[in-house]
Protein backbone atom coordinates (compact mmCIF):
# COMPACT_ATOMS: atom_id res chain seq x y z
CA UNK A 1 0.00 0.00 0.00
CA UNK A 2 1.44 3.30 -1.05
CA UNK A 3 1.00 6.45 0.96
CA UNK A 4 0.22 6.91 4.64
CA UNK A 5 -1.14 3.97 6.62
CA UNK A 6 -4.79 3.70 7.59
CA UNK A 7 -3.88 4.41 11.21
CA UNK A 8 -1.94 7.56 10.26
CA UNK A 9 -4.89 8.76 8.21
CA UNK A 10 -7.33 8.09 11.06
CA UNK A 11 -5.12 10.08 13.42
CA UNK A 12 -5.30 13.01 11.00
CA UNK A 13 -9.02 12.56 10.42
CA UNK A 14 -9.57 12.77 14.18
CA UNK A 15 -8.03 16.24 13.96
CA UNK A 16 -10.57 17.24 11.32
CA UNK A 17 -8.36 16.66 8.28
CA UNK A 18 -10.84 16.36 5.39
CA UNK A 19 -8.16 15.60 2.82
CA UNK A 20 -7.02 12.57 4.87
CA UNK A 21 -10.65 11.45 5.07
CA UNK A 22 -11.10 11.58 1.30
CA UNK A 23 -7.86 9.67 0.78
CA UNK A 24 -9.04 6.92 3.13
CA UNK A 25 -12.49 6.91 1.56
CA UNK A 26 -11.05 6.49 -1.95
CA UNK A 27 -8.88 3.66 -0.71
CA UNK A 28 -11.83 1.63 0.61
CA UNK A 29 -14.83 2.77 -1.42
CA UNK A 30 -14.62 0.43 -4.42
CA UNK A 31 -14.22 -2.75 -2.40
CA UNK A 32 -16.72 -1.69 0.26
CA UNK A 33 -19.23 -1.00 -2.51
CA UNK A 34 -18.55 -4.45 -3.98
CA UNK A 35 -19.01 -6.09 -0.58
CA UNK A 36 -22.24 -4.24 0.17
CA UNK A 37 -23.60 -4.85 -3.31
CA UNK A 38 -23.02 -8.60 -3.08
CA UNK A 39 -24.48 -8.88 0.40
CA UNK A 40 -27.50 -6.68 -0.32
CA UNK A 41 -28.08 -7.51 -3.97
CA UNK A 42 -29.00 -3.88 -4.57
CA UNK A 43 -26.73 -1.16 -6.00
CA UNK A 44 -28.62 1.84 -4.65
CA UNK A 45 -28.73 0.42 -1.13
CA UNK A 46 -25.06 -0.50 -1.34
CA UNK A 47 -24.14 3.13 -2.08
CA UNK A 48 -26.27 4.39 0.80
CA UNK A 49 -24.78 1.89 3.22
CA UNK A 50 -21.17 2.67 2.31
CA UNK A 51 -21.87 6.40 2.46
CA UNK A 52 -23.37 5.94 5.93
CA UNK A 53 -20.39 3.85 7.06
CA UNK A 54 -17.92 6.50 5.86
CA UNK A 55 -19.92 9.23 7.55
CA UNK A 56 -19.64 7.30 10.81
CA UNK A 57 -15.89 7.07 10.31
CA UNK A 58 -15.73 10.86 9.95
CA UNK A 59 -18.10 11.70 12.81
CA UNK A 60 -16.56 9.30 15.32
CA UNK A 61 -12.88 9.56 14.34
CA UNK A 62 -11.99 11.16 17.69
CA UNK A 63 -13.22 8.04 19.51
CA UNK A 64 -11.57 5.43 17.33
CA UNK A 65 -8.73 3.45 18.90
CA UNK A 66 -6.40 1.24 16.82
CA UNK A 67 -7.21 -1.91 18.79
CA UNK A 68 -8.04 -3.67 15.51
CA UNK A 69 -6.97 -3.03 11.91
CA UNK A 70 -9.00 -0.25 10.32
CA UNK A 71 -10.01 -2.56 7.44
CA UNK A 72 -11.49 -5.11 9.86
CA UNK A 73 -13.35 -2.43 11.80
CA UNK A 74 -14.64 -0.64 8.71
CA UNK A 75 -15.90 -3.79 6.98
CA UNK A 76 -17.59 -4.76 10.22
CA UNK A 77 -19.47 -1.46 10.22
CA UNK A 78 -20.43 -1.92 6.55
CA UNK A 79 -21.55 -5.51 7.11
CA UNK A 80 -23.61 -4.68 10.20
CA UNK A 81 -25.36 -1.90 8.31
CA UNK A 82 -26.02 -4.33 5.45
CA UNK A 83 -27.41 -7.03 7.73
CA UNK A 84 -29.64 -4.49 9.50
CA UNK A 85 -30.94 -3.28 6.16
CA UNK A 86 -31.55 -6.86 5.03
CA UNK A 87 -33.75 -7.48 8.04
CA UNK A 88 -36.03 -4.75 6.80
CA UNK A 89 -36.03 -5.53 3.07
CA UNK A 90 -35.99 -8.82 1.15
CA UNK A 91 -33.02 -9.72 -1.02
CA UNK A 92 -33.39 -9.36 -4.76
CA UNK A 93 -30.69 -11.15 -6.72
CA UNK A 94 -28.60 -8.70 -8.67
CA UNK A 95 -27.73 -9.54 -12.23
CA UNK A 96 -24.07 -10.41 -12.28
CA UNK A 97 -21.74 -7.70 -13.48
CA UNK A 98 -21.75 -7.85 -17.24
CA UNK A 99 -18.35 -7.61 -18.81
CA UNK A 100 -17.99 -5.82 -22.09
CA UNK A 101 -18.18 -8.33 -24.94
CA UNK A 102 -14.78 -9.30 -26.23
CA UNK A 103 -15.12 -9.32 -30.04
CA UNK A 104 -12.36 -11.90 -30.35
CA UNK A 105 -14.02 -14.35 -27.94
CA UNK A 106 -16.04 -17.33 -29.02
CA UNK A 107 -19.68 -16.11 -28.83
CA UNK A 108 -21.02 -19.47 -27.67
CA UNK A 109 -18.47 -19.53 -24.88
CA UNK A 110 -19.49 -16.01 -23.89
CA UNK A 111 -23.15 -17.02 -23.69
CA UNK A 112 -22.19 -20.02 -21.58
CA UNK A 113 -20.15 -17.82 -19.23
CA UNK A 114 -23.00 -15.38 -18.78
CA UNK A 115 -25.46 -18.19 -18.06
CA UNK A 116 -23.07 -19.63 -15.50
CA UNK A 117 -22.59 -16.20 -13.92
CA UNK A 118 -26.35 -15.88 -13.51
CA UNK A 119 -26.57 -19.32 -11.91
CA UNK A 120 -23.79 -18.43 -9.46
CA UNK A 121 -25.47 -15.10 -8.63
CA UNK A 122 -28.77 -16.88 -7.96
CA UNK A 123 -27.09 -19.56 -5.83
CA UNK A 124 -25.33 -16.90 -3.73
CA UNK A 125 -28.59 -14.98 -3.40
CA UNK A 126 -30.23 -18.08 -1.91
CA UNK A 127 -27.65 -18.34 0.87
CA UNK A 128 -28.49 -17.02 4.35
CA UNK A 129 -27.03 -13.52 4.86
CA UNK A 130 -24.14 -14.47 7.12
CA UNK A 131 -23.07 -17.37 4.90
CA UNK A 132 -23.09 -15.07 1.91
CA UNK A 133 -21.13 -12.45 3.84
CA UNK A 134 -18.52 -15.05 4.85
CA UNK A 135 -18.14 -16.17 1.23
CA UNK A 136 -17.79 -12.61 -0.09
CA UNK A 137 -15.22 -11.63 2.56
CA UNK A 138 -13.26 -14.79 1.85
CA UNK A 139 -13.29 -14.60 -1.96
CA UNK A 140 -13.55 -10.89 -2.71
CA UNK A 141 -11.24 -9.64 0.04
CA UNK A 142 -9.07 -12.76 0.32
CA UNK A 143 -9.53 -12.61 4.09
CA UNK A 144 -8.34 -15.48 6.23
CA UNK A 145 -10.91 -17.27 8.38
CA UNK A 146 -9.54 -15.40 11.41
CA UNK A 147 -9.98 -11.99 9.76
CA UNK A 148 -13.44 -12.93 8.54
CA UNK A 149 -14.33 -13.95 12.11
CA UNK A 150 -13.22 -10.53 13.38
CA UNK A 151 -15.39 -8.74 10.82
CA UNK A 152 -18.42 -10.94 11.48
CA UNK A 153 -17.96 -10.72 15.24
CA UNK A 154 -17.79 -14.46 15.69
CA UNK A 155 -15.21 -17.18 16.36
CA UNK A 156 -12.99 -18.85 13.78
CA UNK A 157 -14.93 -22.09 14.18
CA UNK A 158 -18.12 -20.08 13.65
CA UNK A 159 -16.77 -18.79 10.34
CA UNK A 160 -15.63 -22.26 9.33
CA UNK A 161 -19.14 -23.56 9.95
CA UNK A 162 -20.60 -20.76 7.83
CA UNK A 163 -18.18 -21.50 4.98
CA UNK A 164 -18.77 -25.27 5.09
CA UNK A 165 -22.52 -24.78 4.91
CA UNK A 166 -22.22 -22.17 2.19
CA UNK A 167 -19.91 -24.32 0.04
CA UNK A 168 -22.17 -27.35 0.43
CA UNK A 169 -25.23 -25.32 -0.57
CA UNK A 170 -23.41 -23.81 -3.56
CA UNK A 171 -22.11 -27.19 -4.66
CA UNK A 172 -25.66 -28.55 -4.54
CA UNK A 173 -27.10 -25.57 -6.43
CA UNK A 174 -24.37 -25.57 -9.09
CA UNK A 175 -24.15 -29.35 -9.47
CA UNK A 176 -24.51 -29.47 -13.24
CA UNK A 177 -21.95 -26.71 -13.75
CA UNK A 178 -19.41 -28.44 -11.50
CA UNK A 179 -19.60 -31.79 -13.22
CA UNK A 180 -16.38 -32.75 -14.98
CA UNK A 181 -16.36 -31.93 -18.67
CA UNK A 182 -16.52 -34.97 -20.95
CA UNK B 1 -2.22 -40.46 5.45
CA UNK B 2 -5.30 -38.28 5.75
CA UNK B 3 -8.66 -40.01 5.21
CA UNK B 4 -10.91 -39.00 2.32
CA UNK B 5 -13.55 -37.77 4.76
CA UNK B 6 -11.07 -35.48 6.52
CA UNK B 7 -9.82 -34.22 3.17
CA UNK B 8 -13.34 -33.34 1.97
CA UNK B 9 -13.88 -31.55 5.30
CA UNK B 10 -10.61 -29.66 4.76
CA UNK B 11 -11.59 -28.33 1.31
CA UNK B 12 -15.12 -27.54 2.49
CA UNK B 13 -13.70 -25.46 5.33
CA UNK B 14 -10.79 -23.75 3.59
CA UNK B 15 -11.41 -24.08 -0.15
CA UNK B 16 -9.18 -25.67 -2.77
CA UNK B 17 -6.18 -23.35 -2.40
CA UNK B 18 -3.49 -25.22 -0.42
CA UNK B 19 -2.12 -21.86 0.78
CA UNK B 20 -5.26 -21.44 2.84
CA UNK B 21 -5.00 -24.86 4.49
CA UNK B 22 -3.52 -25.12 7.98
CA UNK B 23 0.16 -25.97 7.50
CA UNK B 24 0.09 -29.15 9.57
CA UNK B 25 -2.73 -30.61 7.52
CA UNK B 26 -1.19 -29.61 4.22
CA UNK B 27 1.64 -32.08 4.74
CA UNK B 28 -0.73 -35.04 4.97
CA UNK B 29 -2.65 -34.36 1.79
CA UNK B 30 -0.02 -35.15 -0.83
CA UNK B 31 0.08 -38.91 -0.28
CA UNK B 32 -3.73 -39.07 -0.29
CA UNK B 33 -3.94 -37.26 -3.62
CA UNK B 34 -1.43 -39.66 -5.13
CA UNK B 35 -3.31 -42.72 -3.86
CA UNK B 36 -6.96 -41.73 -4.24
CA UNK B 37 -8.84 -40.85 -7.44
CA UNK B 38 -11.82 -39.77 -5.31
CA UNK B 39 -9.67 -37.25 -3.45
CA UNK B 40 -8.38 -35.87 -6.76
CA UNK B 41 -11.98 -35.58 -8.04
CA UNK B 42 -13.06 -33.80 -4.84
CA UNK B 43 -10.16 -31.35 -5.20
CA UNK B 44 -10.98 -30.70 -8.87
CA UNK B 45 -14.59 -29.96 -8.00
CA UNK B 46 -13.54 -27.64 -5.15
CA UNK B 47 -11.20 -25.80 -7.53
CA UNK B 48 -14.04 -25.33 -10.01
CA UNK B 49 -16.32 -23.99 -7.28
CA UNK B 50 -13.63 -21.60 -6.07
CA UNK B 51 -13.14 -20.33 -9.62
CA UNK B 52 -16.87 -19.73 -10.10
CA UNK B 53 -17.21 -17.83 -6.83
CA UNK B 54 -14.01 -15.84 -7.41
CA UNK B 55 -15.24 -14.87 -10.89
CA UNK B 56 -18.51 -13.64 -9.39
CA UNK B 57 -16.65 -11.71 -6.69
CA UNK B 58 -14.11 -10.14 -9.02
CA UNK B 59 -13.67 -6.41 -8.86
CA UNK B 60 -16.43 -4.78 -10.79
CA UNK B 61 -16.47 -1.31 -12.22
CA UNK B 62 -17.19 0.72 -9.12
CA UNK B 63 -15.74 3.94 -10.52
CA UNK B 64 -19.08 5.63 -11.16
CA UNK B 65 -20.53 4.58 -7.80
CA UNK B 66 -17.32 5.69 -6.03
CA UNK B 67 -17.58 9.12 -7.66
CA UNK B 68 -21.24 9.45 -6.64
CA UNK B 69 -20.57 8.61 -3.00
CA UNK B 70 -17.58 10.97 -2.83
CA UNK B 71 -19.71 13.79 -4.27
CA UNK B 72 -22.36 13.21 -1.61
CA UNK B 73 -19.66 13.33 1.07
CA UNK B 74 -18.29 16.68 -0.07
CA UNK B 75 -20.03 18.68 2.64
CA UNK B 76 -19.03 16.94 5.86
CA UNK B 77 -20.84 17.66 9.14
CA UNK B 78 -18.99 18.71 12.30
CA UNK B 79 -17.21 15.84 14.03
CA UNK B 80 -18.38 14.71 17.44
CA UNK B 81 -16.05 16.19 20.00
CA UNK B 82 -17.11 15.62 23.60
CA UNK B 83 -16.08 17.56 26.67
CA UNK B 84 -13.58 14.90 27.74
CA UNK B 85 -11.14 15.40 24.86
CA UNK B 86 -11.02 19.12 25.62
CA UNK B 87 -10.39 18.67 29.36
CA UNK B 88 -7.82 15.89 29.27
CA UNK B 89 -4.32 16.22 27.88
CA UNK B 90 -3.64 14.39 24.64
CA UNK B 91 -1.42 11.77 26.32
CA UNK B 92 -4.27 10.54 28.49
CA UNK B 93 -6.48 10.24 25.44
CA UNK B 94 -4.11 7.65 24.05
CA UNK B 95 -5.74 5.27 26.49
CA UNK B 96 -9.22 4.10 25.78
CA UNK B 97 -11.02 6.50 28.11
CA UNK B 98 -13.93 7.11 25.85
CA UNK B 99 -16.84 6.97 28.28
CA UNK B 100 -19.69 4.73 27.30
CA UNK B 101 -22.12 7.29 28.62
CA UNK B 102 -25.34 5.43 27.95
CA UNK B 103 -24.14 2.52 30.09
CA UNK B 104 -22.97 4.81 32.89
CA UNK B 105 -26.29 6.63 32.78
CA UNK B 106 -28.17 3.35 33.04
CA UNK B 107 -25.99 2.21 35.96
CA UNK B 108 -26.54 5.48 37.75
CA UNK B 109 -30.25 5.24 37.17
CA UNK B 110 -30.39 1.76 38.63
CA UNK B 111 -28.35 2.87 41.65
CA UNK B 112 -30.69 5.81 42.30
CA UNK B 113 -33.70 3.51 41.97
CA UNK B 114 -32.15 1.08 44.42
CA UNK B 115 -31.60 3.85 46.95
CA UNK B 116 -35.15 5.09 46.48
CA UNK B 117 -36.65 1.65 47.00
CA UNK B 118 -34.44 0.98 49.99
CA UNK B 119 -35.32 4.22 51.70
CA UNK B 120 -39.02 4.06 51.07
CA UNK B 121 -41.67 2.24 53.07
CA UNK B 122 -42.70 0.20 50.09
CA UNK B 123 -39.51 -1.87 50.31
CA UNK B 124 -39.12 -5.50 51.10
CA UNK B 125 -40.24 -5.30 54.76
CA UNK B 126 -43.31 -7.43 55.51
CA UNK B 127 -45.50 -7.48 58.52
CA UNK B 128 -45.82 -10.70 60.48
CA UNK B 129 -49.37 -11.02 59.18
CA UNK B 130 -48.51 -10.86 55.52
CA UNK B 131 -45.59 -13.26 55.92
CA UNK B 132 -47.77 -15.92 57.52
CA UNK B 133 -50.46 -15.38 54.88
CA UNK B 134 -47.92 -16.24 52.22
CA UNK B 135 -46.62 -19.38 53.89
CA UNK B 136 -50.04 -20.44 55.17
CA UNK B 137 -48.78 -21.51 58.56
CA UNK B 138 -50.14 -19.29 61.30
CA UNK B 139 -48.52 -21.26 64.10
CA UNK B 140 -45.07 -21.40 62.69
CA UNK B 141 -42.28 -19.19 63.73
CA UNK B 142 -43.35 -16.39 61.47
CA UNK B 143 -41.09 -13.86 63.01
CA UNK B 144 -38.11 -16.24 62.44
CA UNK B 145 -39.18 -16.80 58.84
CA UNK B 146 -39.55 -13.12 58.14
CA UNK B 147 -36.10 -12.59 59.58
CA UNK B 148 -34.73 -15.24 57.27
CA UNK B 149 -36.56 -14.11 54.17
CA UNK B 150 -36.68 -10.38 54.54
CA UNK B 151 -34.91 -7.54 56.24
CA UNK B 152 -37.33 -7.03 59.13
CA UNK B 153 -38.99 -3.71 59.42
CA UNK B 154 -38.26 -2.73 63.06
CA UNK B 155 -41.78 -1.42 63.58
CA UNK B 156 -43.66 -4.35 62.01
CA UNK B 157 -41.62 -6.95 63.91
CA UNK B 158 -42.95 -5.47 67.13
CA UNK B 159 -46.61 -5.84 66.14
Amino acid sequence: MDGPSDEDLMARISQGDEWAFRLLARRYLPRALGLARRVLGNEADAEEIVQEALLRVWLNATRWRPTAAFRTWFYRVVLNLCLNRKRRAPFAALDSVEEPVDPAADPLREIEHRQTDRLVAAALADLPDRQRAAIVLSYQEGMSNAETAAVLGTSVSGVETLLVRARRALRKALGSVLEPER
Amino acid sequence: MMSLTRFVELVETHGADPNRWPEKRREHVQSLLVASAEARAALAQAEKLDALIARHCRDGDEEAATARVLRRLQALPAQRRGLLPRLLPAALLEFDLAPAWPRFAALLGVAVLGFAVGLSDTGMALTKHSASAIIGSPNSSDSDLSLILFEPDPLSAMR
